[in-house]
């Protein structure tokens, strides 16, 4: 028995560790069922790139973002893809391949994860100019893990004696990558840990879409171009979940967010809540495009249709109330022509859940009722 | 004694009477003034403001505190205390209370006889010249292009960031912030964080009458918010250093948690000025 779990635990650790174990039927069976996944998830990636529209587009950062992190995974399905089948090449011949593509397959596997962690911070607060500062030089532990990688290659493929400290060298830069891979992993998390103490806005991302098959591709190498595929359209699927709640034409949230959104805050048991109605008979393009421009930072718009917006807001004095309304009267005379739009607020009773206070609202909407202008 | 309520339209008759300050400060939301005179002769005998504090706040009481009071006598002084009372928003108030430093004997007795109570504490202002400023550590690294000074930016984009500001809650120590012009505060020390065309934090100073600076809002989004605070109070002390004397004082008021634990990680160990400090408790029942 105890030889046994020796054995087992054995072929654990070659499975980690990306060697070939003792038990034939298993190497067979990694080997093929890898090609399967990383072969299935490329197709995936490439239906993705090709159908979906908005990564298609590319229109949003999120999706450019989007669009890269997929191209990045799916080069590196083809070259694990390309590996699996290099056994036709002379063997001096495919060791330089693979090693040169292993490489190449490791730069472009922590570029992937580095990705995606971008993925996770625009989608989260939704800032170009914070993506920019902070990530800057996010690729130099990269660039210094790959520069340790290239050392090594040169060294085992030129006329250099392998030493032990050649061998110590491999092993700290294998250590070295699988430290950044998990700080970008963990930087995510942070992320997302530090976005819900701060708001209590809906966020719609599943870092567990990721990370899951990511772990699951580090205890078995031989999956991780496939895990990291099938991680990404998990991912990919988990954020177009927000499209469903979008207005194409306006790219404000539309009426189905209202109810999701109530469900979520009476779950966490949120409470408190005003909107800022607004209405524009027949100016909607001009209204639409002075909310974006003037919208307080991290408040979210509705459109309801029928030229009525909603500004959402957890807490709202009268004064700031009156401040928007300021704001967003001015800008709407200065247009051409100047139109004035009108204005409401209704605010959720303390004792209201939010799904009342929806159902109350779309009411009081659909029912035309007209905003008796600015409030006091 | 004759009590009459000041306003936008009367103050400058008393001008002479109190800090020139009010006569702009009385035209704020949630300014007011009475001032007393005496019957025969029309002297301005005793003068009072008050500030209005959370009257939108369902989650606080609706308070008043008094900004700055004169009395020639203590009898005039507590009758005019008292007249705050039949102030019709007053209903609303259940909270009367003053931090005044340097309160003469006389305001003190008039005080205590309209009912307040009085103790000498540490006032909640903490000061700190220009030159301690620039000593600190903040005031070393080189400031980000993204942070601007309040003269570079538009009327426009300076409304914009005050309603992010109110938005979040956020109104700092000035309760009628959205009300207030950009005008008021000191264009080259106040500053703003532009990031993604919009402004997205604001530090906004204003000097007061006696001629201290006074750090009035402090406000950044998120992401990294604390960061972008920091960004703001480097550059504020950089021009400062550059502009003012380093014997110019900055008041920093610990109005609420956050400020407080801020003010004792950049001034550990310093402390408020002495104030008198006192309350008295409002119910309906007080109403005359």
């Amino acid at each position: 028995m105890g030889e046994t779990f020796k054995d087992f635990g054995q072929m654990l650790a070659d499975i980690i560790l990306y060697a070939s174990t003792q038990n034939d039927a298993v190497n067979y069976f990694l080997y093929y069922s890898s090609i399967i996944l990383t072969f299935s998830a490329a197709v995936g990636l490439i239906f993705l790139l090709i159908l979906h529209p908005r990564i298609r587009k590319r229109e949003r950062p999120e999706d450019k973002f989007m669009f890269w992190e997929c191209v990045l995974v799916l080069i590196l399905a083809g070259l694990d893809l390309f590996g699996s089948f290099a056994g036709f090449l002379p063997l001096d011949v495919m060791l330089f391949v693979v090693n040169y593509f292993s490489i190449v397959s490791e730069f472009l596997y922590m570029l992937a994860i580095m990705q995606w962690m971008v993925f996770v911070d625009y989608s989260l607060y939704h800032s170009k100019d914070h993506i920019r500062r902070c990530y800057k030089f996010a690729i130099l532990p990269i660039l210094v893990v790959m520069g340790f990688e290239i050392v090594q290659f040169i060294t085992f493929h030129g006329p250099f004696e392998i030493t032990d400290a050649l061998i110590t060298l491999v092993d700290v830069t294998k250590v070295l990558e699988i430290v950044v891979e998990y700080l970008f992993v963990l930087r995510a998390v942070q992320l997302v840990v530090s976005y819900r103490k701060e708001t209590r806005q809906p966020r719609f991302l599943s870092l567990g879409a990721f990370i899951v098959p990511f772990i699951i591709g580090m205890l078995i190498r031989s999956y991780d171009a496939a895990m990291m595929a099938i991680g990404v359209l998990l991912t990919c699927v988990a954020a177009s979940r927000r499209d469903w709640y979008l207005d194409r034409e306006t790219n404000f949230y539309n009426r189905r967010f209202l109810q999701y959104l109530a469900t979520y805050r009476d779950r966490n048991r949120y409470v408190g809540g005003n909107v800022i109605l607004m209405k524009a008979p027949g100016r909607k393009e001009d209204m639409a495009r002075i909310l974006k421009e003037s919208k307080p930072g991290g408040s979210s718009l509705v459109f309801m249709g029928d030229d009525t917006f909603l500004l959402l807001s957890e807490s709202l004095r009268g004064s700031a109330v009156k401040m928007a309304v300021m704001v967003f009267t001015e800008a709407a005379e200065a247009c051409d022509p100047p139109f004035t739009p009108a204005f409401e607020t209704i605010k959720q009773g303390r004792n209201e859940s939010a799904e009342a206070f929806v159902v109350r609202l779309t009411n009081e909407v659909e029912n035309g009722v007209t905003p008796k202008g600015v409030t006091s | 004694m004759i009590v009459t309520e000041l306003s936008a339209e009367n103050i400058r008759t008393y001008r002479d009477h109190f800090p020139a300050v009010f006569i702009d400060e009385i035209e704020r939301e949630y300014y007011r003034g009475l001032v007393g005179e005496d019957e025969s002769t029309h002297g301005v005998k005793t003068a009072v403001f008050w500030e209005l504090k959370n009257t939108e706040d369902d989650n606080a009481q609706t308070e008043a505190e008094i900004q700055w009071f004169f009395a020639e006598n203590a009898k005039d002084g507590a009758a005019l205390l008292k007249e705050i009372e039949l102030v019709p928003e007053f209903d609303e108030i259940r909270r009367l209370f003053y931090e005044l430093p340097d309160l003469g004997s006389v305001e003190k007795e008039a005080l205590a006889a309209a009912g307040f109570s009085a103790e000498e504490a540490e006032g909640r202002d903490v000061y700190a010249t220009i030159g301690e400023l620039s000593t600190l550590n903040l005031a070393i690294n080189k400031v980000p292009d993204y942070i601007k000074p309040l003269k570079e930016i538009s009327s426009q984009q300076f409304k914009s960031g005050v309603m992010t500001s109110v938005f979040h809650g956020r109104y700092g120590l000035l309760e009628d912030l959205p009300f207030l012009p950009m005008t008021r505060f000191e264009p080259e020390l106040s500053c703003c964080m532009i990031t993604d065309a919009h402004v997205n934090g604001l530090l906004l100073v204003d000097r007061q009458m006696s001629g201290d600076y006074r750090v009035e809002l402090l406000f950044a989004m998120q992401p990294e918010a604390n960061i972008h605070l920091l960004q703001m109070m480097r550059y504020a002390v950089r021009v400062a250093s550059k502009l003012c004397a380093p014997d110019e004082k900055v008041q920093f008021r610990r109005h609420n948690k956050a400020s407080a634990q801020l003010v004792g990680k950049l001034f550990p160990g310093k402390k408020g000025i002495p104030v008198l400090r006192g309350v008295k408790k409002c119910t309906q029942g007080d109403l005359l």
